[in-house]
């Protein structure tokens, strides 16, 4: 779509997308060309290269996308994606744009990082644009943009538009785990419209959204002042979720909006994933405190401690009944109230197909995976307490099967 | 995304009611009282709310 073309008399929002890329020269390549068969196609795609030691850089120029080097950057993903949104783009107005491509006066230049590429309109970005925020390691469904660029046209008050994220195929028993409970995630959402986080895979902000958040850090919001992301957050998606709520803006998340992301190869990677995301949700509550937004999100806490004390007391009385007694006794009732779970079990992983559902079907598989969890929440929920350090975790992509 | 085990955990309290101790003790009586709870947000999940 080009930068003049015009809908209704207004300019046509531009729609930017930033992906930043911490050596991910496995996986660059196909993030890239799966944007190509976007059903809306973006403006510019920008690929932020954050202290990279391969050549993702040089494949993702190859595959025509501009690139940004970040300098110095030691915020991980949040400080890369703040030194783009800082130094890449120059800010204007939806109006500067009917005049020509050329910046006005007013915008200032502040060093060499806000050259725009040559055979572009120029490196500005409107407060009506878009911003797409994706994961290197991500693919979008082709209606993604489309689908989250609309919603974000219906109203002003609508300040992002979240992916719903699905897993990709792979590691075995392990993997269908976690893609069991991101169908159920990604379903409840659509089932709702209830957004909870702006997931980092793949969101698409109102520019004005993300100024306004970068103009409250430091006073109504916790961050540093200018900058779009917390780099304090260990989970800096959801902390902009919450910054957005906060300042008032209406999330949603369309159905067409899937995006496919990696899931954890080992158990040992799904638990230091696990680790940062829950240490990171605490914290951002913390950060946040007790207010209407973050109500929803504290009652949330409240009832996963609920529910570990429910299961820990479940098996307790499954213990005791075998050793004090003669095991549980059988009841048509219960039975009954059993086959409710295995029917929710079951039917809410129907879009994952069929092996999704027969590893839902016993039961007994998810519910070591929930202790699992369980044993993370617990874990990370006394590491809070106790204030001991958190670390990111990045799990390397394999290698690109050679065709 | 961040705060799942809500949702799982409900699903696995009652996961196994078919073998739920039903006995006298109250430990018993509040691991069915949440069970039945937790069965009741389950039927829930199963109801379409919203049409998109």
């Amino acid at each position: 779509m080009s930068v003049v073309e015009e809908v209704g008399g207004a300019p046509a929002p531009r729609i930017v997308v930033l992906i930043p890329a911490h050596d991910e020269a496995a996986t660059i390549t196909a993030t890239l060309l799966a944007l190509r068969s976007q059903t809306r196609r973006p403006d510019r795609v920008v690929v932020v290269a954050d202290n990279c030691a391969d050549d993702t850089a040089e494949l993702a120029r190859a595959c025509g996308a501009e690139v940004f080097e970040t300098v110095g950057n030691t915020d991980k993903k949040a400080g890369a994606l703040n030194q783009a949104l800082q130094r890449r783009f120059r800010r204007t107005a939806s109006g500067d744009r009917r005049a020509g491509t050329e910046a006005p006066a007013w915008v200032t230049r502040r060093g060499p990082d806000r050259r725009g590429p040559q055979g572009t309109s120029g490196p500005d970005l409107g407060d009506d644009d878009f911003v797409l925020v994706m994961d290197a390691d991500t693919q979008l469904a082709p209606e993604f943009v489309a689908a989250a660029a609309g919603s974000l046209e219906r109203s002003p008050r609508i300040g992002a538009a979240g992916g719903l994220f699905y897993g990709q195929t792979g590691s075995g028993l392990l993997g269908q785990l976690q893609r069991n409970e991101y169908t159920r995630y990604s379903r409840e959402v659509g089932r709702t419209g209830r957004v909870m986080v702006l997931t980092g895979t793949g969101s698409m902000f109102r520019v004005r959204a993300l100024r306004a958040v970068a103009e409250a850090r430091g006073t109504t919001l916790p961050g540093t002042r200018g900058q779009v992301y917390d780099t304090l957050a260990l989970t800096e998606d959801n902390e902009l979720t919450l910054a957005l709520k906060t300042l008032g803006y209406r999330l949603t998340s369309p159905v067409a909006c899937a995006v496919v992301t990696e899931i954890m190869p080992t158990w040992g990677d799904l638990w230091r994933q696990r680790m940062r995301w829950q240490r990171g949700a605490l914290e951002n509550l913390r950060h946040y405190g007790w207010t209407r937004i973050t109500l929803r999100y504290w009652l949330q806490q409240v009832g996963m401690a609920l529910g570990v004390l429910a299961f820990q007391a479940y098996l307790a009385v499954m213990v005791l009944s075998f050793t004090i007694g003669t095991g549980p006794a059988f009841s048509w009732f219960w039975t009954a109230v059993g086959l409710v779970f295995v029917l929710e079990r079951v039917v809410t992983v129907a879009r994952a197909g069929r092996r999704a559902q027969a590893l839902a079907l016993p039961l007994l598989p998810e519910m070591a995976y929930d202790l699992f969890l369980q044993v993370v929440y617990v874990r990370s929920l006394l590491d809070v307490l106790r204030r001991r350090e958190a670390t990111w975790h990045h799990i390397a992509p394999p290698a690109p099967v050679a065709a | 995304m961040y705060s799942k085990a809500g949702y799982v955990t409900a699903s696995g309290v009652g996961g196994s009611t078919t073998l739920a101790y039903t006995g006298f003790d109250s430990l018993a009586l509040v691991v069915a009282a949440v069970t039945l709870l937790f069965a009741g947000i389950a039927l829930l999940k199963l109801v379409p709310r919203r049409a998109r």
